[in-house]
């Protein structure tokens, strides 16, 4: 199997991202076991802020990295957390839905251009 | 009591334990014997020898699905001199398993004995176990802290099995063994621990309180009753269709899924290779169900939107708005091997999650779902337009992306050979399979609906019904094989009419699709000796180039295929040959000992007392678990205007009378009730929007 064949356009943004108004609240980032920032999400769009205040949910990553990655379309969150770098707790729903929102291209304020697809 | 050389299953959602009549687990490659969560082998080898010799199985009994007992003796070696040792084996299943072990001395003798228990685990992914593939990363195996554990690491991707005693317990890296004395008429028993472990490599910020170790099955036990004492209660003049409904609502039971991510449960497509979450599956099982248990439909619905797809992956066969086909939590699936983290590959799931939610709002009255899911219904709606149609003829089509990993065949005839002309030629892709065709036709009418009267949009309302009707006209002109008075199977990748008379024209009527005159003539193929073989709805007619009373697609004959079938001859007013379908398929299920497996033989019924069985066939499984519930609803007529219970009884003089007590539904509960009148032949009347 070659592997160029599988990968092959994979991951391509969707021409129509749906903006999910209906997705509201503050997601945790937790990393190595410390809280380092949240994830705003209001109104369709979201936003990187500092980690203090309630959150509905948490995400447990390795690295910063990894949410990058999925910003930028490189990592599937199911695998990711098959493989043990990428855990929620809290309401998980949430948790899921805001991370696809990520995958699926919504910008982030407040990222550096590490989490844009093609580098911004 | 189970049948005498099968193996011995127990369940409770995507755990499963599977082991031969004495308990013993020993995987080989043509026993899938283990311990399975997530679509992983956690053991592959369980064996409890007493002085180094294998007890003899006295009987196992499967007391409930997620619970057995095995009664064992060890052998004297001679018929002449009796057992003095008896050994029970009690498991239930619950994130891992728990197994109670008691020895009994009815001699006279005390006794010292070497009980060992040797235990192992390959940590198979499961398409491993079905394709016989090796492992790549590690297995280690450690004494710790007096218990056993056995791991598997690749990378980050890391899991355990742990393994302790109740009772004392020499630990060893093969397994544990006990050194036990018995007075004489005296008992021992131990309680072994088998966890399964997810080993993450992130931390969490807090400690999370660990839930306490399973409390035995008495939470299970109380909720398979709850779910039992729940459902509408039947009561019926012909005895085996108790049997065939309690038997549905335990399987039932048996095959609810917790994703831990949406509240409540969905149904897993089937045991012991797909408990996993299906699209296509899942929401079939749901539709069925949706009478008797509505909450399914909820979470099904809740949790395919979820995933639901929002970009262009190859890979997964992955499109903005499509509903998924299949996840799986495997090692294969974590490494990209395979594509099921969700794989897409399926063109009719999508149609399908927007049928469930117009009939689940219809049942129930629960218009908030409606309001929580439109985001989802109208991307669903764009998928079958933007990329279900791929070349913008009209119909919706299908062809994987990727061939050595995507699936062929993406309606639900999933196997290689199934979309064939009749001279068994099989049809190049894209394959535009009819029943697709009815799935959006049904699907655009079923969202006019919503839109209209729940979602306030009366101008999509008007373009939905717009295109459905225009829809109907194309399909009805395109699809007609005016020289067999039948609708094509599919049209295949040169637009070419794939002319096999298969079960696939009874989903149209299911649809509504299809125009009256051709609806009558498609229900004379499908109660004519080619389709029909007197026990069901064959899947392809036993006049095809193709076909095979034993081929999966291409002959045998699914409960859950002639449930929809049925429900279709409904709709257009066949009551009668519906109730023939209904009735062969419940006398069926009672010859299947209650339960109908996922497909059987489709030998013409004068030539077989019982239905055959098919060889590989998955039971329980999901879909056939729900089609004796669709009958039922198909007997008695039960429909919904988002008002009122409509119930319109058509039962053939065998199955006397039925009655359903508290049917949920947006009325509260309401009883049903109908009994046996001939039933004639009836012109059909006006086909009802849905």
């Amino acid at each position: 199997m070659e592997e160029s064949e599988i990968t092959k356009g994979r991951g391509q943004a969707a021409p129509a991202a749906r903006p999910d108004d209906r997705l509201s609240g503050r997601l945790g980032i937790v990393v190595n076991g410390k809280t380092v920032a949240a994830l705003h999400m209001e109104g369709g769009g979201a936003s990187l802020e500092p980690a203090e205040g309630e959150t509905r949910a948490s995400v447990l990553v390795t690295s910063m990295d990894e949410l990058g990655r999925i910003a930028r379309g490189e990592l599937n969150l199911v695998v990711a957390s098959l493989r043990g770098n990428l855990s929620a707790r809290g309401d998980v729903a949430f948790a899921l839905r805001a991370l696809r929102a990520l995958e699926g291209g919504v910008t982030v304020q407040g990222a550096d251009r590490s989490w844009t697809r093609n580098g911004g | 009591m189970s049948a005498t050389n099968e193996p011995v299953s127990i369940l409770d959602g995507n755990t499963f334990v599977v082991s031969d009549r004495r308990g013993d687990i020993e995987a080989t490659p043509t026993e899938n014997h283990g311990l399975f969560l997530n679509d992983t082998r956690f053991l592959s080898r369980f064996v409890l020898t007493i002085d180094g010799l294998r007890p003899t199985l006295l009987s196992a009994d499967d007391l409930a699905y997620f619970r057995v007992q095995f009664f064992l003796a060890l052998a004297t070696g001679t018929i002449y001199v009796n057992s003095k040792l008896s050994i029970m084996r009690r498991r239930s299943v619950s994130d891992g398993f728990r197994e109670e072990i008691e020895i009994v001395n009815h001699d006279r003798q005390p006794v010292t004995l070497k009980v060992h228990l040797e235990a192992a685990s390959d940590f198979a992914d499961l398409f491993e176990v079905k394709d016989k593939l090796a492992k790549k990363g590690q297995l280690y195996r450690k004494v710790d802290n007096g218990r056993l554990l056995l791991g598997y690491q690749r990378e980050s991707f890391r899991r355990e099995t742990v393994i302790s005693s109740s009772a004392p317990a020499e630990v060893k890296d093969d397994g544990l063994s006990f050194e036990v004395y018995l007075e004489p008429q005296s008992s021992w028993t131990t309680s072994i621990d088998v966890s399964a472990v997810f080993v993450r490599a992130v931390r969490d910020a807090k400690p999370r309180a660990r839930g306490s170790q399973r409390d035995g099955d008495a939470p299970m036990g109380r909720d398979l009753a709850k779910w039992v004492d729940e459902a509408p209660r039947l009561v019926a003049s012909w005895e085996p269709l108790g049997n065939i409904y309690k038997r549905s609502l335990i399987d039932l039971a048996a095959l609810r899924f917790t994703t831990g991510i949406t509240p409540g449960a969905l149904p897993a497509a089937g045991l012991p290779w797909f408990m996993a979450v299906f699209g296509r599956d899942s929401l079939i099982t749901s539709f069925q169900a949706l009478p008797f248990a509505p909450e399914l439909s909820a979470t099904t619905l809740r949790t395919l939107a979820l995933f639901q797809a929002q970009s262009v992956d190859p890979f997964r066969d992955m499109e903005p708005g499509k509903i998924m086909h299949e996840l799986r939590l495997g090692e294969l699936t974590a490494f990209e091997e395979r594509p099921h983290s969700p794989y897409y590959g399926s063109a009719d799931g999508t149609m399908l999650f927007l049928i469930l939610l117009e009939e689940y709002v219809r049942w129930t009255g629960d218009r908030a779902l409606a309001h929580e899911l439109e985001l989802e219904a109208r991307a669903a709606v764009s998928w079958i337009d933007r990329y279900g149609d791929r070349d913008g003829d009209g119909y919706v089509e299908y062809e994987r992306r990727v061939v050595e990993t995507g699936l062929d065949n993406q309606c639900w005839k999933d196997s290689w050979d199934s979309i064939a002309f009749a001279d068994g030629t099989i049809a190049p892709t894209p394959r535009a399979t009819c029943e697709l065709q009815g799935y959006v036709y049904d699907a655009k009418v079923r969202m006019a609906r919503l839109a209209r009267e729940v979602w306030g949009d009366p101008g999509w309302a008007t373009a939905l019904e717009r295109q459905a009707a225009e829809l109907k006209e194309r399909f009805n002109r395109d699809f007609w094989i005016p020289e067999r008075n039948f609708f094509a199977l599919a049209l295949d990748g040169k637009k070419r009419k794939v002319d096999s008379l298969t079960s696939n024209i009874g989903h149209l009527l299911w649809s509504g699709i299809a125009d009256e005159d051709k609806a009558r003539s498609c229900v004379q193929h499908l109660m004519g000796e080619d389709l029909f073989s007197g026990w069901g709805v064959r899947t392809m007619a036993a006049s095809e180039g193709s076909y095979n009373p034993i081929g999966y697609h291409v002959g045998a004959v699914w409960p859950h295929d002639n449930s929809i079938i049925a429900w279709g001859l409904r709709r257009y007013g066949y009551k009668a040959e519906s109730a023939m379908i209904c009735r062969a398929m419940l006398e069926a299920a009672n010859l299947f000992r209650g339960r109908l497996p996922e497909a059987f033989g489709g030998y013409p019924r004068r030539d077989t007392h019982y239905p055959v069985e098919y060889p590989t066939a998955c039971s329980p499984q999901a879909w056939a678990t729900g089609a004796p519930l669709l009958f039922l609803r198909t007997l008695l007529g039960l429909d919904s205007d988002e008002r009122h219970l409509i119930v319109d009884p058509a039962i053939p003089e065998p199955l006397g009378q039925i009655e359903l007590l508290d049917l949920p539904g947006c009325w509260g509960r309401m009883d049903a009730f109908g009994r046996a009148r001939p039933v004639h032949e009836v012109t059909p009347p006006a086909i009802p929007a849905t």
